[in-house]
């Protein structure tokens, strides 16, 4: 394909509801980095019920697209690209989604196992947690006393996995009948 | 409310409930695993200072002990296999009023004195920690 100024570059649907989909995630994320922290390590991630809202509407493919575009877009607004930060950003995602590929396959397999909304969520949230703070903990900080910090993390990730996984439930039938 | 929660949990399915199911699991293991772990009772003290001088002191002995910092003596009290400042010539005295510590892994420090006393114990795994 010859690439002259006359070209036009194609656009199909799936990718204008990507844009839609991530600058969305991206909104909640950015306001998001605005709260206060209680203690270090913590944030909702309430970036992520976008993520499992358009899994179980427009599937994996393109919740895959969603996150790892937040993701990049994010940090490259929040002037947090390339740093620690973007590291555990990064590798929390990409560990959530690929265990969200595993339990979206898997429930292909065994279909009356297959997790809603808030499986999908707080399934998301413990992986996101657990390889983040594993990331922390053998790149950056190591720490013995920051192993303590764990079970509070995974339970407060639990307790916003499952509020995320709620929001989603609420929003998903309302997205059906606009369709 | 009760209606809203009811028609939530009327759309959960079996792999949900088995989700949160293994969510708490996995919590506790956690709980069990790192809060046990780490709160075992130290067995010696770390000790750096001014210019980088390292001192390893056993919490089994009750003593006090004076230590050069920066901005002059500080002191150090141990006694049953736990250690505090006693006293220190910072400002703040914020190093006093972290009180005692006693498990491994925890860390009492003077800042403006450049002193930290870092306790350690069988599960200590690293010889030296940089931030």
């Amino acid at each position: 394909m010859n690439i002259t100024a006359n070209t036009v570059v194609r656009t199909t649907r799936d990718d204008h509801m990507i844009a839609w989909l991530t600058a969305l995630a991206i909104s909640i994320h950015l306001l998001e980095s605005a709260l206060p922290s209680p203690f270090p390590g913590f944030k909702p991630g309430l970036a992520n019920i976008v993520t499992i809202i358009v899994l179980c509407q427009y599937g994996l493919k393109m919740a895959i697209w969603v996150t790892l575009l937040r993701v990049l877009i994010g940090s490259l607004l929040l002037g947090t690209f390339m740093s620690p930060t973007f590291i555990l950003s990064l590798s929390g995602a990409v560990a959530t989604l690929l265990m969200l590929t595993l339990a979206s396959s898997l429930s292909q397999v065994f279909p009356a196992w297959a997790p809603g909304a808030i499986g999908y969520s707080v399934m998301g949230a413990m992986t996101h947690i657990s390889v983040q703070f594993y990331v922390a903990y053998s790149l950056f900080i190591q720490h013995e006393a920051l192993l303590t910090l764990l079970p509070i993390l995974a339970t407060t990730s639990l307790i916003f996995g499952a509020i995320s996984g709620i929001v989603a439930m609420a929003v998903l039938p309302e997205l059906e009948a606009r369709r | 409310m009760i209606v809203v929660a009811k028609t939530f949990i009327n759309q959960m399915t079996k792999g949900d409930v088995f989700v949160l199911a293994m969510a708490l699991v996995f919590l506790v293991i956690l709980y069990v695993v790192f809060w046990r772990v780490a709160s075992h009772a130290g067995e010696y003290i770390h000790i750096v200072a001014k210019g980088g001088a390292v001192e390893k002191l056993s919490l089994l002995q009750n003593r006090e002990v004076t230590i050069e910092g920066q901005l002059g003596n500080s002191r150090l009290q141990i006694e049953g296999g736990r250690v505090r400042f006693l006293s220190s010539p910072c400002e703040n005295k914020l190093c006093i009023h972290q009180g005692w510590a006693s498990l491994s892994g925890e860390l009492i420090a003077c800042l403006p004195n450049r002193i930290s006393v870092s306790i350690e114990g069988q599960n200590s795994h690293f010889d030296t920690v940089n931030f």
